[in-house]
């Protein structure tokens, strides 16, 4: 394909089907020319700024400018529901199985399906921001495309999560890899779960068990089918928790968060295409994320989808596995507010070692965060809960070596293997 | 009413039952207000079911671009009659694409202006595309223009938003 044939076909990447051979070309002739790519992505940032917003929630942290980590919990999960769908819908194309299927039953064939599946690539557009957790979302914040490829090769599963110009996530079968280019080069086994609840999306088959189990669960929670010349759309409404969703959740609360899911299938193959998920909370509706095109089964290379950065990797596994017994107990019976000081003052003195296990997430940026606070002082703690983060915001007062004072906040959580708590934003 | 004309105002109910998140939102791009857009619906469901009347419902082969095409002639219609295309006036042209929102209203709002930069051929395939999830075929038949008509001007319609968009954040 030239550039010319691509801006023949661009405007193919727009309409609600996308012949799979025309994607094909498209992307690898991006591959291969910047300005096309630019040209496209300059398209889908215009075409992204027609979505209607519809609104925005309330914060629920009143705090000062730095940015909150709001872990949407509810909207995260629900984001996986959607991508757990990918499945075969031609047997129930006919209305009168739809009609006679009973409403959790529309989901069994997706799970069948789902375990067939050999490997997918989609691009997720999301609101969050580049290097946040995979699991924060904000209703405010601009769309950032995140690229998802998996691919399952015997009885082993190797995937890539990658935020345009931001946090990435790799997981070669044995070991999971994140990095935020610059500033956090992390490694794990499979239990270090650097995902959170993001990892759903790459279990569709749970994702579609619990989506069903609402579904059974509650009538409040609805599925509506709709039908054009060329798609099937399944419109998930979901308020009523159960106990897979609060699993799902984990120790997070819903409250009074609907989300609402529209599931659009291409009748030709009966694969999920397009999805669309917002968020209904105190009756404003907002779309959260979105996805155009979903490619299955696609020729994938191993090699390149767990590629990683050359360079150093702090072992996340091994910086907690060195505390000794009794220092460990000593963590584990910390409160927030003391653990949120023991690293603060880590940080000003320059002393790592003090918070090691806090700040294995913080280790690439200890020395600039050192020598901003250099000859700082901390005082007038105060613990916050938010029923949608599931660690604590602890606020403080740094009184600069000058006298000037700044109100600020640490977050931090436990919800790890050891217990102990570690530092995760406001830093 | 004869059998026929039942089942048929029977599949016009369905279309419309089922497509009414999408004509309403494309009539409120279309017309900058959600009561206009609900007068616009039903004006077009009050057209369609006389064309049942008259019997000449059984001629239409896809209900659901029949539909389209009625709503966006009404729309056409009532921007004429009260002269009220849409124009921004330069010093309104904030950041176009970043408006903060609070409601739907100032959502809706920001779209309109969106679209207010492009000639209202590009901008009305925009709505039916996007806000009437119209595949292009199907614009093309509700506009009764070629594809390669549509997909062009969409196309030019996405460059130049995005050019205006440029604009506003220098």
């Amino acid at each position: 394909m030239n550039c010319k044939e691509f801006k023949e076909k661009v405007a193919d990447l727009f309409d609600t089907t996308i012949d799979m051979h025309t994607q094909a070309e498209c992307k690898a002739h991006m591959a291969e020319c910047p300005e096309c790519k630019a040209y496209y992505e300059e398209l889908l940032e215009a075409f992204n700024a027609l979505q209607p917003q519809e609104a925005s929630a309330t914060p629920s942290v009143s705090t000062p400018a730095r940015k909150q980590h709001h872990l949407w919990r509810p909207i995260a999960a629900a984001a996986v529901f959607l991508l757990g769908f990918f499945i075969g819908w031609s047997h129930l194309f006919s209305t009168s199985a739809v009609a006679e299927a009973p409403r959790g039953q529309l989901f069994e064939q997706g799970i069948k399906s789902v375990q067939n599946v050999g490997s997918f690539q989609m691009a997720v557009y999301a609101r969050t921001t580049p290097n946040d957790n995979f699991a924060y979302f904000a209703p405010k914040a601009d769309f950032v495309r995140i690229d998802i490829g998996l691919l399952r090769q015997n009885d082993s599963v190797f995937y890539r999560v990658e935020k345009q110009n931001g946090r990435a996530i790799v997981f070669d079968g044995q070991t999971q890899y994140m990095w935020i280019p610059g500033a956090l080069y992390v490694k794990g086994p499979c239990a270090a779960n650097f995902l959170e609840h993001f990892v759903n999306l790459l279990s569709p088959e749970r994702l579609l068990a619990m989506q069903k189990s609402a579904i059974d669960f509650s009538k409040k929670n609805e599925v509506v089918r709709t039908e054009s010349d060329s798609t099937i759309t399944l419109t998930f409404k979901g308020t009523e928790k159960n106990s897979d969703l609060q699993q799902l959740l984990e120790t997070g609360k819903m409250g009074d968060c609907e989300v609402e899911v529209e599931n659009v299938f291409t009748k030709n193959d009966g694969l999920l295409r397009f999805v669309k998920l917002r968020v209904v909370n105190h009756g404003q509706k907002t779309l959260l994320l979105h996805i155009d095109n979903i490619q299955y089964n696609v020729m994938m290379s191993r090699a390149s989808l767990i590629q990683i950065p050359d360079t150093q990797w702090t072992d996340a596994a091994e910086t907690t596995s060195r505390t000794a017994d009794d220092r460990l107990g000593m963590l584990q019976n910390e409160t927030a507010t003391q653990a949120a000081q023991r690293i603060l003052q880590a940080i000003i003195s320059a002393d790592s070692s003090q918070a090691s296990e806090a700040l294995v997430y913080c280790e690439r940026m200890f020395p600039a965060l050192s020598e901003k606070m250099k000859g700082c002082r901390v005082s007038d703690f105060k613990e916050r809960r938010d029923g949608d983060y599931i660690g604590t915001y602890v606020f403080y007062t740094l009184t600069h070596p000058d006298g000037r004072q700044e109100q600020k906040h640490i977050a931090v959580r436990n919800d790890n293997e050891r217990h102990i708590w570690i530092a995760d934003g406001g830093l | 009413m004869n059998k026929e004309n039942n089942i048929t105002m029977n599949e016009l109910a369905k279309h419309l039952q089922r497509e009414q998140p999408h004509l309403m939102r494309y009539a409120c791009y279309r017309l900058g207000d959600a009561d206009n857009a609900k007068d616009a619906l039903q004006d077009a469901y009050l057209k369609l079911c006389g064309k049942l009347s008259d019997g000449t419902g059984k001629d239409v082969k896809d209900w659901r671009n029949y539909i389209f095409r009625t709503l966006s002639n009404i729309c056409t219609s009532r921007l004429s009659q009260s002269s009220r295309f849409k124009t921004v006036p330069i010093d309104a042209r904030l950041d176009l694409a970043d408006i903060p929102s609070e409601n739907n209203e100032a959502d809706n709002q920001r779209i309109v202006q969106l679209l207010a930069e492009i000639p209202e051929e590009q901008a009305e395939v925009i709505r039916l595309r996007i806000y009437g999830n119209n595949s292009f075929a199907d614009v093309a038949e509700i506009l009764a223009l070629p594809l390669p008509t549509v997909k062009s001007r969409f196309l030019y319609g996405l460059e130049k938003i995005r050019k205006a968009m440029k604009q506003t954040n220098h």
